[in-house]
């Protein structure tokens, strides 16, 4: 249409300037003709109504519709240099309105009849549009970039206000940020020249509430607000200092972000800078405003973050590793580099597989491929112990706690890992120690039972079972005094109660018998073994208990029989007191009325009679030996003598000298005789039966009996009492030991010397045996406990015994005196 | 010369026959011997002679063994007596027991005598027995 309408004025060449009024008059579009001095010689009805031009027919300047320098440049063009075409886009304004217009002229030259340019059309299209949508645009374009600038938030709305205030011709920008219940104007601001310092000093600290004021009431809905001074309710204080700075409209700016208002923005329009109505545009941007300083908020938060992080990841023992969502590494702090063997240099980049154990890896890689193909990951979020491969090739267990983020570059994976290997040591010694446990507690017959520090039972095995008749599901996390008779039960609870405040316990570690209780509520004796450990939760005890029933009537059983001895004994006793004066009674008088009859009337018996008073003698004599014997066979062991040091080689060498003098045809010798600590009746009656037995049996008139002792090596003795008489046979070696037990038929012994003498050494704790090839060799050991100088070793033997010669009745006798010394005293 | 005053406390006959035919040989010694069967008649014998104010025993020869009440009951009645506190009391058993010597010594016995088996011991014994005691009037 814009070409028809110029064609037209083209083919009329130098037509009347009243064809081109009337052109112009016609045109649908605003249109207008100037004059070679840029007077607008008429405007068409759509531009009077764009510009908002009166009706009053004044044709103003094209300088008062655009702007001076816009008409100098236009008849420059136009008129002087005479170019048929000249455009350019100016703001305008509406004069009606005063609101703001882009408008884009279009001159083209008209020539007169001459063929020189006197007038030219302006065809006038309204770009207001456009431009407004161009600056919102580059408006953004700038915050954007300042915000990229911007070192924190406040730089970023600091940013936004010098943007805000250039594009919009504000004088003044500045920042109110909500603290608390109050909304303070803080010190971020930008003025634009110097005419709204004063309103800038006097708002700079100031608070308001929650809609107070424009300012208040943008924080509290979240809406821009605004006010033009004089009309609007502004703050009342306010007012006139604004209207004195000539400032035309105040419009505060809320910056939402998702958390609510972050920020005001309060911007001051000044009526002679700016043109009105930037509210909508400041309005805009302050949306637009709202992202940016979230997206600044969020990223400080991230720094902040990313900080701590590398603060604890650098210090940490763990590894902290990140990787990106095809498993390349991002991050690798020390405590991955130590734990794997890798520096942070040389694994970022790198695929994390190089610490995964080959036969691993496939699966590695299988879930990061799932989770980058959109997969949910099935360890995100959670802790699992896997193992992990060193530098140097070896595998340790590890513990790993995955988390996943959507990063710039799509999804990552956090990972910390935690080397657990002295963890793993301890837990596998620990089930060990506890499948032990259970196997030895399952086994066991006994009642294994173990309860914490209130009582309450935390173990109860298969033994316990079957001893109490309660299962584990119904004991665990039951108190112990179920088992208890109720009668020990308050003790039972002080006990537990004085343990668990800390005293030691009087029981753990020792063996006691108590009396416990079955379900069925019979009781029974047990053994109570307790042992104390600190657990997890505190103290906590074991016990064993072993039902002991059967051993306690053992026990009694044992000691019913132990008495019914002792009192046997006791009647054996008696029996035998009374058999030594009894028996001896009656035999006292037979010896004596046989005594009288001899002296009496033993001329009138003869020789015959006389004969048969001995023999009555000598029976009643050997009848009362018996009974000797028996007597002291009884009192072997009853006798309790403190046991005292006896020099053997003494005592011997005065039993020979006693035996020997009734047995001149005996060689005695005794040599290395030990000192013994022992009874000394006991002692003297074993040697007295001993040498006496082997004078009495040896049936020969050379016999020699000798005594020798010799060192064991535990620390004992071995005595020999030994003779070269006619010897016992293998047989009769261990008979020889019972009592009367006689091997041939004479009266010379009662049979009952052995048999004390076997007595007497078992009450020493020793032995007594019969050897020997030629003769006899009875051997008798004694136990290491009591004896105090050991035998003389062999070589020593020949030089110790001094032989004194034949005594006087013909035996020899060995002098055993020199060693009396050695008697300790 | 005057006469040995002995109280025999002993129930076997045939040791009383056997123990006075003993004493009655002791040469240049008389002895009167009272013979007592039980221990209670020996104690009635010893309070009766008191309260008649005779002569009390020189020497009592008391056996253990006694019907009724023992030796040891006897030996302790007359030493619990202040009357009878200094009489000699010789006792002559055939126990051998140790523990029976002791508690004779502890009651307060001058001598604990074991009755030998051989007749001819026996009466060298109580012979000796009789000279030990006759000897201060003897001389």
């Amino acid at each position: 249409m814009a070409l028809t309408f110029r064609n037209r004025v083209w083919q009329r060449g130098a037509s009347a300037l009243e064809r081109l009024v009337e052109v112009v008059q016609a045109e649908e579009e605003p249109a207008c003709v100037i004059d070679r001095r840029g007077v607008v010689v008429v405007a068409n009805p759509p531009l009077i109504e764009l510009l908002g031009l009166g009706d009053d027919g004044l044709t103003p300047r094209l300088g008062y519709l655009a702007s001076g320098p816009f008409e100098l440049e236009v008849v420059t063009a136009l008129f002087e240099k005479q170019h048929q075409r000249h455009r350019g886009t100016v703001r305008c304004t509406n004069q009606r309105t005063h609101e703001p217009l882009w408008l884009k002229w279009d001159f083209s030259a008209s020539a007169d009849g001459r063929g020189r340019t006197s007038h030219a059309v302006a065809l006038v299209e309204d770009q207001t549009g456009r431009i407004n949508a161009d600056s919102h645009v580059r408006i953004l374009q700038y915050l954007i970039t300042a915000a990229a600038r911007a070192k924190d938030s406040q730089d970023l709305l600091y940013a936004a206000a010098q943007v805000l205030c250039h594009f919009t011709g504000c004088g003044l920008g500045q920042v109110w940020l909500p603290d608390g219940d109050w909304l303070v104007c803080s010190p971020v601001h930008y003025a634009h020249g110097y005419e709204l310092e004063h309103i800038r000093r006097e708002s700079l600290g100031a608070r308001l509430r929650a809609g107070q004021g424009i300012t208040g009431l943008a924080w509290s809905t979240g809406e821009t607000e605004v006010a033009i001074p004089g009309e609007d309710l502004v703050e009342e204080d306010r007012a006139e200092t604004l209207a004195r700075a000539g400032v035309s409209e105040v419009v505060a700016v809320p910056i939402r972000t998702s958390t609510g208002v972050a920020a005001v923005l309060e911007m001051f329009v000044s009526r002679d800078r700016a043109p009105i109505d930037r509210a909508a545009l400041i309005a805009k941007v302050g949306v637009e405003l709202g992202e940016l300083l979230e997206r600044r908020l969020l990223n400080d938060a991230l720094r902040a973050s990313e900080e701590r992080f590398r603060a604890v990841s650098e210090s940490a023992v763990d590894a902290i590793v990140s990787a990106d969502g095809a498993g390349r590494v991002v991050s690798w702090n020390k405590g991955a580099e130590k734990m794997f063997g890798w520096a942070s240099h040389e694994m970022v980049g790198r695929s994390l597989t190089v610490i995964i154990p080959e036969r691993l890896r496939a699966m590695h890689n299988a879930g990061i491929a799932r989770v980058a193909a959109g997969a949910p990951s099935t360890l995100a979020g959670t802790v699992v112990e896997l193992v992990a491969l060193r530098r140097d090739g070896s595998e340790f267990p590890v513990e790993l706690a995955i988390g996943m983020f959507e990063g710039v570059d799509g999804r990552g994976f956090s990972a910390v890992l935690r080397d657990i290997s002295e963890r793993k040591a301890a837990e596998q010694a620990l089930r060990a120690s506890q499948e032990r446990f259970r196997a030895v507690s399952e086994s066991a017959v006994d009642a294994i039972v173990s309860a914490d520090s209130a009582g309450r039972v935390v173990s109860w095995n298969k033994g316990a079972e079957a001893m109490f008749g309660w299962s584990t599901t119904e004991m665990v996390g039951h108190p112990l005094t179920v088992i208890i008779p109720e009668r020990l039960r308050a003790m039972h609870n002080a006990g537990i109660a004085r343990v668990a405040a800390g005293a030691p316990s009087t029981l753990a570690g020792t063996v006691v018998e108590l009396v416990a209780l079955r379900r069925d509520g019979s009781e029974f004796p047990v053994e109570l073994a307790i042992g104390m450990f600190e657990g997890v939760d505190g103290l906590g005890f074991s016990a064993v208990l072993r039902d002991i029933t059967e051993r306690k009537a053992a026990e009694e059983a044992v000691a019913l029989a132990s008495r019914e001895v002792e009192r046997t004994n006791a009647e054996l006793e008696t029996l035998i007191y009374s058999a030594s004066h009894d028996l001896k009674s009656p035999m006292v008088s037979v010896l004596g009325y046989l005594e009288y009859l001899k002296v009496d009337y033993g001329q009138m018996l003869g020789v015959e009679g006389e004969r048969y008073l001995e023999r009555m003698t000598d029976c009643t004599l050997y009848m009362q030996r018996l009974i000797q014997d028996l007597i002291e066979l009884s009192q072997v062991g009853r006798r309790r003598g403190e046991p005292e040091p006896l020099d053997l080689a003494v005592l011997v060498g005065r039993i020979i000298d006693e035996v020997g003098a009734s047995h001149p045809d005996t060689t005695f010798s005794a040599s290395d005789l030990p000192v013994v600590l022992g009874d000394p009746v006991a002692f003297r009656q074993l040697f007295t039966n001993l040498i006496e037995n082997a004078v009495q049996h040896g049936d020969r008139r050379d016999l020699a009996v000798e005594v020798t002792a010799r060192s064991l090596p535990g620390g004992g003795a071995e005595i020999s009492v030994r003779d070269n008489g006619q010897g016992i046979p293998d047989q009769y070696r261990e008979l020889v030991f019972g009592v009367f037990e006689r091997l041939d038929g004479s009266r010379a012994g009662t049979g009952m010397g052995l048999a004390i003498c076997r007595k007497i050494t078992e009450q020493f704790g020793g032995t007594i045996s019969i050897t020997g090839t030629k003769g006899t060799d009875v051997r008798i050991v004694v136990p290491p406990s009591m004896v105090r100088h050991a035998a003389a070793a062999p070589a020593t033997l020949a030089a110790a015994p001094r032989s004194l010669g034949p005594t006087p009745g013909g035996a020899e006798i060995i002098d055993l005196t020199t060693r009396t010394s050695e008697v300790p005293a | 010369m005057s006469e040995l005053r002995v109280l025999l406390v002993e129930d076997d006959e045939d040791h009383v026959f056997l123990i006075r035919r003993a004493m009655r040989e002791v040469d240049g010694v008389a002895v009167a011997v009272q013979v007592a069967s039980s221990g209670d008649d020996a104690v009635r014998y010893l309070d009766f002679r008191r309260e008649l104010r005779g002569a009390q025993p020189d020497i009592v020869v008391l056996d253990l063994r006694l019907p009724r009440m023992s030796g040891f009951d006897v030996l302790r009645s007359i030493r619990e007596n202040p009357a009878f506190s200094a009489m000699p009391v010789v006792v002559l058993s055939s126990s051998e027991h140790p523990d029976d010597r002791d508690q004779a010594k502890a009651l307060g016995a001058d001598d604990y005598l074991c009755k030998p088996l051989d007749g001819g011991q026996l009466r060298n014994q109580v012979q000796d027995l009789i000279r030990r005691f006759a000897v201060p009037e003897a001389v």
